[in-house]
């Protein structure tokens, strides 16, 4: 007998053919392949009991099971941050065509070894009285080894500092690979983790990220590459992918995977802006950019590299994307801290202040007011996510630059929820059916388009 | 005409060291002598072998750990003698008119 008491609600179903449905309850970590019509005998069992075929039992049993909790929004004290971000400089020494940053000239500001101590003992600290025994600093730009001195002096205090203070901070930094090859090394003996932007061989890399004299970028990266492959520690190779490029990520794939030794290559569709306008790329199409991810995955899959695409995460529950709303430090180069690493203009162009507080001399200055306001703003209502499955992945996206308002389905939408299907199919180890359904694309829209998913309608 | 005398200080040959999860660890080829540097000493250690000049570590390091400069200037040279002495560095005198 089934606990009426204890209704699933968070059961979502897609149709993938018409004799089969995926059915999937995220936090009670359940997929399945049904019939529709086991589909219906569901619903009608789980909203008013009805009997129901004994074939169904054990999904009955899963859904009723204890599931996990939606992630539940922080309150208090800021005293267990997710990480301490460092920005030290907005500068970059290339010119990629589809950046939206502004160049050196226009923001030259460096972190000053003051900030970066403070940054660093006050973060300790927090560490400390928290009775935590790890922590992470993260940093970001611009490209943050553009200029060097505040991160090696980063790097360098805090693992000074962490020792001292029985801490083991973990480094990681999101690169453009641009330095000669014994500072490259310096980056691969003390860092854990390493994302570098290397968009594809020479003949895409040179086109999207150019240096600023309009000279090939590719060999310099390819180099900081090897490198890194050589080394301990976790490359990640993060891909920008254009209208022009989704057709070859799964070459792009196999060019990482022949090259180098990175742990995941992650693939991002490319964001319009001026730049990429005026350079003539475009973002790709989101059914072409779906369906080569997956192709790309499987080849990567047998290489033993993950294939990673940001937005189709399921290996967890989460309610923001980003680090926003998880209580992330991250300080600017002039000491404003604040709960995301876009620059400030992205954000206050769609009227958010993701400003937290700033760096004291006696260390955080915090407004409490504000970090609970971005606290809210990540657990706020997604209304266009509501009926989705992957609102406990996916969560709504950026919170800058994906609007979660009611509306149709959008290209990161479109993207998110293909791979995320195209994924628990595998799964479910149904890699022909997921093929099929890819490259059957009236039956891949419906499935994709259809306003919410959700096996219960919410009221 | 003064002269001011830059000493340039490098690893003799068969001097190995790597960054070993926040120390430095050197080896001697020759002796097979092998030095474990931690903290402080680690820290300078990585500086000068990113090329720091000597001036430029005494800034740095005075900033980073509140030390007046003429304390750090002190703190290390004591450090870089002691591993002169102890053959993990050597110098090379060159002299500066100006």
């Amino acid at each position: 007998m089934l606990d009426q008491k204890t209704v699933p609600t968070e059961v979502f179903v897609i149709p993938i053919t018409e004799q089969c449905d995926l059915l999937y309850a995220p936090l009670h970590q359940f997929s399945a392949l049904v019939n529709p019509q086991a589909t219906r005998q569901l619903q009608q069992t789980i909203s008013n009991g009805a009997p129901y075929a004994e074939a169904l039992q054990p999904i009955l049993t899963s859904l009723h099971a204890v599931s996990l909790a939606p992630i539940p929004v922080r309150s208090g004290p800021l005293n267990d941050p997710y990480f301490l971000g460092l920005i030290p400089t907005r500068g970059c020494n290339l010119a990629c065509r589809y950046c939206d940053f502004e160049p050196p000239e226009k923001d030259g500001r460096v972190m000053s070894l003051s900030v970066v101590r403070g940054a660093i003992d006050a973060y300790l600290h927090l560490l400390f009285d928290s009775a935590r025994t790890r922590g992470e600093i993260h940093f970001f730009g611009g490209e943050p080894f553009h200029t060097r001195q505040p991160v090696i002096a980063a790097v360098e205090y805090a693992s000074l500092r962490a020792a001292e203070l029985g801490l083991t901070i973990r480094f990681e930094a999101t690169t453009n690979g641009i330095y000669d090859p014994a500072f490259c090394q310096w980056i691969a003996d003390h860092f854990d983790a390493v994302v570098l932007s290397l968009d594809g061989p020479a003949d895409i890399q040179n086109l999207h990220r150019p240096a600023r004299d309009g000279s090939p970028s590719s060999a310099i990266v390819e180099r900081s590459a090897a490198i890194f492959s050589q080394s301990n520690l976790e490359l990640v190779v993060r891909a920008c992918i254009s209208g022009a490029t989704a057709s070859r990520m799964p070459e792009i794939a196999a060019w990482v995977a022949d090259n180098f030794s990175p742990t995941a290559l992650c693939f991002e569709p490319l964001q319009p802006t001026l730049g990429s306008a005026a350079a003539g790329l475009l973002p790709p199409d989101p059914w072409d950019f779906a369906e080569n991810f997956v192709q790309a995955c499987r080849l990567l899959d047998e290489r033993g590299i993950e294939a990673v695409y940001s937005m189709a995460d399921i290996s967890q529950i989460r309610s923001s994307f980003c680090p926003l709303g998880k209580d992330a430090l991250i300080v600017g180069p002039d000491g404003m801290i604040s709960a995301c690493y876009l620059l400030p203009s992205a954000w206050e162009e769609q009227g958010l202040d993701l400003v937290i507080g700033r760096l004291a001399p006696d260390g955080l200055d915090l407004d409490p007011a504000a970090v609970q306001r971005v606290r809210l703003l990540a657990g706020r209502e997604k209304p266009l996510c509501a009926g989705c499955l992957c609102l406990y992945h996916y969560a709504g996206g950026c919170h800058v630059h994906h609007s979660t308002n009611p509306g149709k389905y959008d290209n990161a939408c479109i993207q998110a929820r293909t791979i995320t299907i195209a994924r628990l199919l595998h799964g479910l180890g149904q890699p022909a059916l997921a093929a099929a359904w890819l490259s059957d694309r009236p039956r891949l829209q419906r499935s994709i388009l259809q306003p919410s998913d959700r096996l219960f309608q919410q009221n | 005409m003064s002269t001011h005398p830059f000493i340039t200080l490098t690893c003799p040959a068969g001097i190995h060291w790597v960054w070993d999860s926040g120390q430095v660890i050197i080896v001697d080829e020759g002796t097979q002598n092998t030095w474990h540097l931690r903290g402080f000493d680690a820290l300078a250690w990585d500086y000068l072998m990113l090329g720091t000049s000597f001036h430029d570590l005494v800034t740095i390091l005075s900033a980073l750990m509140d030390l007046p400069p003429q304390e750090m200037e002190t703190r290390l040279a004591d450090c870089l003698r002691n591993w002169q002495i102890g053959g993990l560095l050597q110098q090379k005198e060159e002299a500066v008119h100006g």
